[in-house]
């Protein structure tokens, strides 16, 4: 059980984590996640110690991580995947970090035999491909066959079989009754996977949650079709609920029941074409609780894939 | 801290830029103590004949030992392997001491060979030219073992250098021309100053005669093992504060 308490961590005036306090449990995945910039990343490293948190600390079933005597041997963790010198062997590579916690050299090949790394376990990772630092990285985190994963985004820029082993794999990883805490920007890949969710938005907690207690506390709307729609809109107002007017001409309503929809419809003789209970989607409900939360909600989206890249 | 230090000797030995530099150390020694005997007069005393001899190589050959200490944690920066390298091993200074441990070991040995090639072959060039000498003459011994200790220190100052400044070119781009002429340049405006900079301390360490410096070789030795101490002690200080990104 990972218990992260009141974590803070600027770099200068920048705030990258802000009094953030959660539970990560064992035997379930547990997705982290926000919008790009939103403390992901600095979150981990504070967890290992790596970067020096201001305030809090985080526990690994109830110890620091610099006080674990072997410390990869009990919680695995990627964080960078291209964290390795181009000109050694993946191999020398694994032997190096093995010896460093006493992991004997034998789960060096049955990491790579894990991960689909055994072929080139003796090649320079400089001519690696994006994928294949992901499977080293994941490598490198199973390597002391550790009791707690932390992934940091460890699905990007693999293709969508390689997506689906992941996903897998940490399935796997939980059923075995490992703690495992994995981190990403996209809801949508995270949304067949996990049991529990963390989400922050610029470094504060938004919500921790089952999976799907996230999904039922998200808002519920109503779909509305009519001819008269402008003067349905009005009345809706009346009644205090927020509408919004979709391309397709549907009226999407957000705070009234569907009966007192009808029932206002119908005192005003107001026909209605659909009357709909819609549930937002796992990706409506995540970009709802980060909504503003993000460090580049003004930009187009190509703008933030611009700043994303310069991230790296 | 003997896990960390096996750890350690692996990712030097798998790297082919320690060996290039072990080679390329070897090779020049030889050549410059061959080249440097060459200008070994007739009637020279014993002891200047050997300083001729064992003075020349390490002026060079302590860059490329340097380099070794400095890339030992600056690449490390560099390619941000010190991310999974601090992640198995959180207690920093018991990662610093492992390094310090290899990389100076590496030094002494490295620092052995290279100056055993270049005695022996400073010893047959001056025998050629009918100017034999006697490795075991006075002082002689003593400044052999002083050259093997100045590499080694050598590869901690490096280690230092490298926790410290952590971006391998511009720890290089500071202590390489320091240690070739930096010293030098500051001892013409300073020249008080200048025996008691590291480097000019430590080459009493090799030096079989005085030379006209007013240090010892035992003081000389303690200076540089002082300024190598400060600069290991400095990073060390800023190593345990420093975030890793």
């Amino acid at each position: 059980m990972i218990e992260a308490k009141g974590l803070s961590k600027s770099y200068g005036s920048k705030v990258a984590v802000d009094d953030l306090s959660f539970e990560v449990h064992p035997g379930r995945v547990t997705g982290f996640l926000g919008p790009n910039g939103s403390g992901k990343s600095t979150t981990m490293r504070v967890m290992l110690q790596l970067d020096v948190a201001e305030t809090g600390q985080t526990l690994f079933d109830g110890q620091r991580y610099a006080d674990i005597q072997y410390p990869t041997r009990t919680v695995g963790s990627l964080l960078e995947a291209h964290a390795v010198h181009p000109k050694v062997t993946a191999r020398n590579h694994l032997r190096a970090l093995a010896a460093a916690n006493r992991i004997p050299e034998t789960r060096v090949d049955h990491v790579f035999g894990q991960v689909g790394l055994t072929d080139a376990a003796e090649r320079h990772t400089g001519g690696f491909s994006l994928g294949m630092f992901q499977r080293l990285g994941l490598a490198t985190a199973l390597l002391g066959d550790p009791g707690t994963l932390i992934l940091d985004e460890p699905m990007n820029g693999l293709d969508p079989e390689g997506i689906h082993w992941i996903r897998s794999l940490l399935r796997e990883l939980a059923q075995e009754g490992r703690t495992v805490f994995v981190s990403s920007h996209l809801l949508a890949e995270m949304a067949e996977t996990v049991d529990d969710l963390v989400v922050i938005g610029r470094g504060r907690l938004i919500a921790q949650s089952a999976l799907e207690d996230f999904v039922g506390q998200a808002r519920q709307g109503v779909r509305v079709r009519s001819p008269r729609l402008e003067e349905l809109t009005r009345l809706l107002a009346g009644l205090g609920a927020e509408t919004t007017l979709g391309a397709d001409g549907s009226l999407t309503v957000i705070g009234a029941e569907p009966s007192a929809i009808g029932d206002l419809a119908a005192a005003q003789s107001i026909p209605l074409h659909e009357l709909t209970l819609v549930s937002f989607s796992l990706e409506e409900a995540f970009l709802d609780a980060t909504a503003g939360s993000g460090e580049y909600t003004t930009m187009t989206d190509a703008d933030a894939a611009a700043a994303t890249e310069e991230e790296r | 801290m003997n896990k960390l230090i096996r750890a350690e000797w692996i990712k030097l030995r798998s790297v082919r830029t320690t060996w290039l530099l072990a080679i390329v150390s070897i090779v020049l020694a030889v050549v410059i103590t061959a080249l440097a005997t060459a200008s070994v007069e007739d009637g020279t005393a014993v002891a200047e004949r050997f300083d001729l001899l064992l003075t020349p190589a390490p002026l060079i050959v302590r860059l490329f030992i340097l380099v070794l200490g400095i890339l030992a944690f600056a690449n490390e920066y560099r390619y941000g392997t010190i991310v999974p390298t601090l992640a198995a091993a959180p207690i920093r200074n018991e990662l610093l001491g492992a390094k310090l441990v290899v990389l100076g070991g590496f030094g002494l040995v490295l620092g052995a060979v290279v100056t055993l090639a270049s005695v022996v072959a400073g010893v047959t060039a001056l025998s050629l030219v009918g100017q034999p000498v006697s490795v075991f003459d006075g002082e002689i011994p003593r400044a052999i073992a002083g050259t093997v200790a100045f590499y080694g220190i050598c590869a901690l100052f490096g280690v230092g250098a490298g926790v410290l400044v952590r971006q391998p070119t511009i720890a290089i781009g500071v202590v390489i021309p320091w240690a070739l002429f930096g010293e030098r340049a500051l001892g013409s405006f300073l020249p008080n100053l200048a025996s008691y900079l590291p480097f000019t301390a430590g080459a009493q360490l090799y030096a079989v005669t005085t030379r006209g410096e007013p240090l010892d070789p035992g003081v000389g030795a303690a200076l540089f093992l002082t300024w190598t101490a400060l600069l290991i002690l400095v990073g060390s200080l800023l190593f345990q504060r420093r975030d890793v990104s």
